[in-house]
């Protein structure tokens, strides 16, 4: 493996945007009372299970209620 | 026009659509420096199992060209998930039967139409060129800055006129078709002919399919000349499919 330092310029930003996405996924959750599939308890365990972007977007995908 | 414009961004950052974009578009142009990066402990990694087959593997040198191929490879990323995004601009909006209104209170339907253009493209613009190339070509003059590469900006720009071509059918389909699935269907189709009609070396010169070898034109094995019928015939079918788009959605039921 490369130096840890060498590859921070990556590591930053992903996870700069992981966390954004997290915390928007989060607000969205909790702002919404109903949802297409699953409940807002399931949601937010997805979503922090699989905070690498997996879960937040799985939640979009499959959760999020159509406007 | 300007409130429906209004109406489209509203759309997209409200529903996230935007941000999760922005973020998938920085994650792509990351991704390009990174595999570069990480190349020779990758071969590192495979070293013995490529010494088993026979095959000796020498100092591996990774620079600025590292990088820019990886952006050339990757490439069709972005565009398929911009393609995937906007295969329901329209046809969303028929299967809700919210463009009904809009018809009846007396916005034309060129304007709706238009304002759906002007935001496709201008989002795939904006995407590609400020995030996954601008990230990619950040990093790259970051760690590998002493590199020249010839002819970067030319070869980029190509790429993003064939991803406007691309649109260009997804909002030719979008006139035609009920659902996104088909829409994703008709542009597919074309794709596919396309890349069969690429067989043929006579007409390698003018498909659109020429657009993508900036990697080339970057390592200088093709010439600035080699593009110029694939950039003709590219920009005329992006302006044709326009029109006929404009015809067409005058005469749909919505």
């Amino acid at each position: 493996m490369p130096e840890l330092k060498e590859m921070l310029p990556f590591i930053i930003p992903i996870v700069i945007a992981e966390v954004i996405l997290l915390v928007y996924t989060l607000r969205h959750i909790f702002t919404h009372d109903h949802y297409k599939r699953g409940s807002r308890a399931l949601w937010v365990v997805v979503t922090l299970v699989g905070m690498e972007f997996i879960g937040p977007i799985l939640y979009f995908l499959l959760g999020k209620e159509d406007a | 026009m300007r409130a429906f414009l209004k109406k489209e961004w509203m759309e997209m950052t409200r529903t996230g659509k935007l941000l999760i974009l922005c973020i998938l578009f920085i994650m792509f142009g990351i991704m390009n420096p990174a595999i570069a990066k990480l190349t020779p402990w990758i071969m590192e990694m495979m070293k013995e199992s490529i010494e088993e087959s026979g095959f000796v593997i020498g100092k591996v040198t990774v620079n600025a060209m590292t990088s820019w191929t990886q952006y050339y490879k990757n490439a069709f990323m972005p565009v398929l998930v911009i393609v995937l995004m906007s295969s329901g601009v329209l046809t969303n909006e028929y299967q809700s039967g919210t463009l009904v209104q809009v018809v009846t209170k007396g916005l034309s339907r060129r304007k709706i139409l238009l304002s759906k253009m002007i935001s496709v493209y201008c989002t795939w613009t904006v995407l590609y060129m400020a995030l996954y190339f601008g990230v990619t070509y950040v990093y790259t003059i970051y760690f590998w800055s002493e590199d020249k590469v010839e002819d970067l900006f030319a070869g980029i720009i190509f790429y993003w006129l064939m991803g406007m071509f691309i649109l260009a059918l997804v909002l030719l389909f979008s006139t035609i078709a009920n659902n996104g699935g088909q829409v994703l269907m008709g542009t597919g189709i074309v794709y596919m002919v396309l890349f069969f009609l690429n067989y043929v070396p006579k007409l390698q010169k003018f498909l659109p399919f020429r657009l993508m070898d900036g990697l080339q034109l970057t390592m200088g094995s093709l010439k600035m000349e080699d593009f110029i019928p694939a950039l003709i015939t590219s920009s005329v079918s992006i302006v044709v499919c326009g029109m006929i788009s404009i015809v067409l959605f005058d005469k749909r039921r919505l």
